[in-house]
């Protein structure tokens, strides 16, 4: 079975500047030339202009069936070129590309639709789109309705709709279609958390139906739920290419050395942390959740406290505070010192979390202590079969009874 | 349905295009049947507005040039004539303008989702073409009603080269609307100037005068508007009245096939890389 999508050395060129007057001059006097070098037989060497600039470069890539690729990046990196140019919005300056099977893509917030439409209509328009008949858009049809939960509305023009209608649509046509390839750019992130879930395992079950997906998400957790594959663009070349969990944590490490800001003048300096006690695997990995833990947090701490306290917070990657607990410390003289926190067990999720310290002198919030690099659970002990998804991951029991 | 396609860099083959556009004849349908249908959408008369145009307009062009300039029409009903002039011309007409909005109309699309973008125009194009032949259609109920007062019209055999005549106007329609929205992807000013440029080049191309009026000395300038043949051979094979000189029509036609095939080029040139400079 052949790849369904091979790449290779993908670019893209941009040029940058304003078209005008200047702008015409410019072209003709570059065809003009471009002619005259043709014209003696000569190399035409790559037009020179001053303004342009390489969104991609030297891109190659390979998904096969069945497959997630997530592809991550900063802003301006790349990924939404690259997108573009594997769903054929616009053609790349180098390189071929090689797709294999229907393709639905969800560029950005919306789709094609057509705003004076109705939501009917633009479900047709877009199986039409994707290259289906209309009997295979009808088979689909009531499924499509049910999916986007939007009722009666199916038959409003979509430019009535509200933003959350309008991607709820999008969404539902797209995953509904049957495409043998989805691309995902952001659409995870809007809508209800609820909406946002029936995506996920929508996406989910199309994944496990054999079929491919591309995905871009600010949401780190919700790629490593997802995805297989990771691609981490760089200024607009592929930094890392390979496994979803080594991909993502390496970039989350080089992300949070840049983001680190130069120290300004602070109460308490974070010197370094680690899993310490019954440790098991790295200093910064826990890969059981359902023993004792203990974090050790090296700081420094440059004013005695009289009436400290200091919260202990866990966030997750969506900036969701997941755990948070207060302790007194009492009289606390300068200078350096560790926190030892221990847990009897921390039934989370896999993926990457943020140690929080809070400082506080008589109730009041003196310094906040970000520990780097993350905490990342890797492992899962739990015998759920509910997929990857919620906070906590408990075994939980269901039991069946009937009264009869 | 099995797709599979390559993106190069370098061009595609175009046997592999047209097999592409097949592929998307269901999308081709349903632009065709919403543009028919949007046509009319939201109007009280609906439908009728496709006849009123051109009678009107032929109306109006036999007050005008029939009874105030006194200009003459080869013989025939003043209505007869410049009704059939009209419609052919709107029909042109219409086919570059719509045609030629085919990137600038559809940007928000053509950003969002792929499908052979030469499906718009042709979808245009059909369009026009249906309308063309419900005004056709009148025509010939008013020749009907003309032949029967004893009016000197005289329909024969020589209506079959008439799909030759249509498949005409709409290469050099689809072909000088693809030139312009190819060229609007980067210069705007083309936009600005097609509604006007339309109506003085309609001035030039026998809608409401007879070749056989236009001084000998202006006679080339006739032979290079491949319109004024169009119209002509329109009114000679669906009436069966003046005269087409054989040369002059196919200088037409090769002026015709020039544009279609520089404009289909165009647009494949512009239709990979427009969404970079909108």
């Amino acid at each position: 079975m052949p790849a369904v999508i091979e790449a290779h050395n993908l670019s893209k060129r941009y040029y940058l500047g304003e078209i005008n007057q200047d702008a015409f001059f410019e072209d003709i006097n570059r065809r003009a030339r471009q002619i005259y070098r043709r014209l003696r037989n000569r190399e035409t060497a790559p037009l020179q202009n001053g303004r342009e600039f390489w969104a991609l470069k030297g891109v190659s890539l390979e998904i096969n069936q069945g497959e997630t690729l997530a592809i991550i990046g900063s802003n301006g990196a790349g990924k939404s070129t690259l997108l573009k140019i594997l769903s054929r919005i616009t053609k790349p300056t180098t390189g071929n590309l090689t797709v294999r099977g229907r393709m639905a893509s969800l560029l950005e917030v919306g789709t094609g639709f057509h705003p004076e439409f109705t939501g009917r209509d633009n479900i047709y328009l877009n199986g039409a789109i994707l290259g289906l008949k209309k009997a295979e858009i009808q088979t689909r049809f009531d499924q499509i309705v049910e999916f986007s939960e939007l009722g009666e509305f199916i038959d409003v023009p979509v430019k009535r709709y509200s933003s959350g209608m309008y991607i709820r649509l999008a969404f539902s046509v797209a995953a509904n279609l049957n495409p043998e390839i989805m691309i995902l750019d952001e659409v995870l992130a809007v809508g209800d958390t609820a909406f946002q879930q029936k995506c996920i395992n929508r996406v989910q079950e199309i994944i496990r139906e054999g079929h491919a997906a591309i995905m871009v998400s600010h949401s780190m957790n919700a790629m490593r739920q997802m995805a297989d594959k990771c691609l981490w663009l760089k200024n607009g070349e592929v930094r890392m290419f390979g496994n979803i969990d080594e991909v993502a944590t390496e970039y989350e490490n080089e992300t949070m050395h840049v983001a680190k800001a130069p120290e300004k003048e602070s109460i308490v300096h974070f010197i370094d942390w680690a899993i310490t006690g019954e440790k098991s695997g790295e200093n910064h990995t826990l890969s059981s959740q359902f023993n004792p833990v203990e974090f050790s947090i090296r700081c420094d701490l440059k004013i005695p406290l009289t009436e400290g306290s200091v919260m202990f917070a866990l966030v997750d990657a969506q900036t969701l505070q997941i755990l948070c607990h207060r302790t007194d410390i009492g009289n606390q003289p300068a200078g350096r010192l560790t926190l030892k926190i221990r847990l009897p067990q921390l039934p989370i999720r896999i993926g990457s979390y943020k140690l929080q310290c809070t400082f506080l002198e008589g109730g009041h919030a003196l310094d906040v202590l970000w520990a780097t690099p993350e905490l990342v659970v890797a492992s899962s002990d739990s015998t759920s079969k509910g997929g990857q998804r919620g906070i906590l991951d408990v075994p939980a029991e269901v039991l069946i009874s009937r009264n009869e | 349905m099995n797709i599979e396609y390559e993106v190069s860099a370098e061009r595609t083959v175009s046997s592999s295009r047209l097999k592409d556009i097949w592929n998307y004849r269901e999308l081709l349908f349903l632009l065709i049947k919403r543009d028919f249908i949007s046509g009319y959408k939201q109007t009280v008369l609906g439908p009728l507005w496709f006849i009123i145009q051109p009678v009107m307009t032929a109306l109006i062009f036999s007050f005008v040039f029939g009874k105030i300039a006194n200009l003459p029409t080869d013989k025939l009903p003043p209505f007869i004539f410049y009704m059939s002039g009209t419609i052919v011309w709107s029909f042109f007409a219409n086919c570059v303008t719509k045609t030629s909005y085919t990137f600038i109309g559809n940007t928000a699309l053509f950003q969002k989702v792929y499908f052979p973008r030469m499906v718009v125009p042709i979808s245009l194009i059909v369009t026009n073409l249906l309308n063309f032949l419900i005004q056709l259609m009148i025509l010939i109920v008013f020749m009907i009603i003309f032949i029967v007062r004893g009016a000197p019209i005289d329909p024969n055999y020589k209506v079959i080269i008439l799909p030759a005549i249509l498949l005409q106007v709409v290469l050099l329609g689809l072909g000088l609307g693809c030139i312009i929205s190819s060229l609007t992807v980067r210069y705007r000013d083309l936009n600005m100037a097609v509604g006007f440029g339309m109506q003085l080049w309609m001035y030039a191309s026998c809608v409401f005068f007879p070749r056989s009026m236009v001084p000998p000395e202006y006679q080339w300038v006739l032979t290079l508007n491949p319109m004024v043949s169009i119209i002509e051979c329109f009114r000679y094979t669906l009436l069966g009245v003046g005269q087409v000189e054989i040369y002059q029509w196919l200088i037409s036609v090769a002026i015709t096939l020039l544009i279609a095939v520089t404009g289909l080029w165009m647009f494949r040139r512009s239709e990979g890389t427009f969404t970079d400079s909108v």
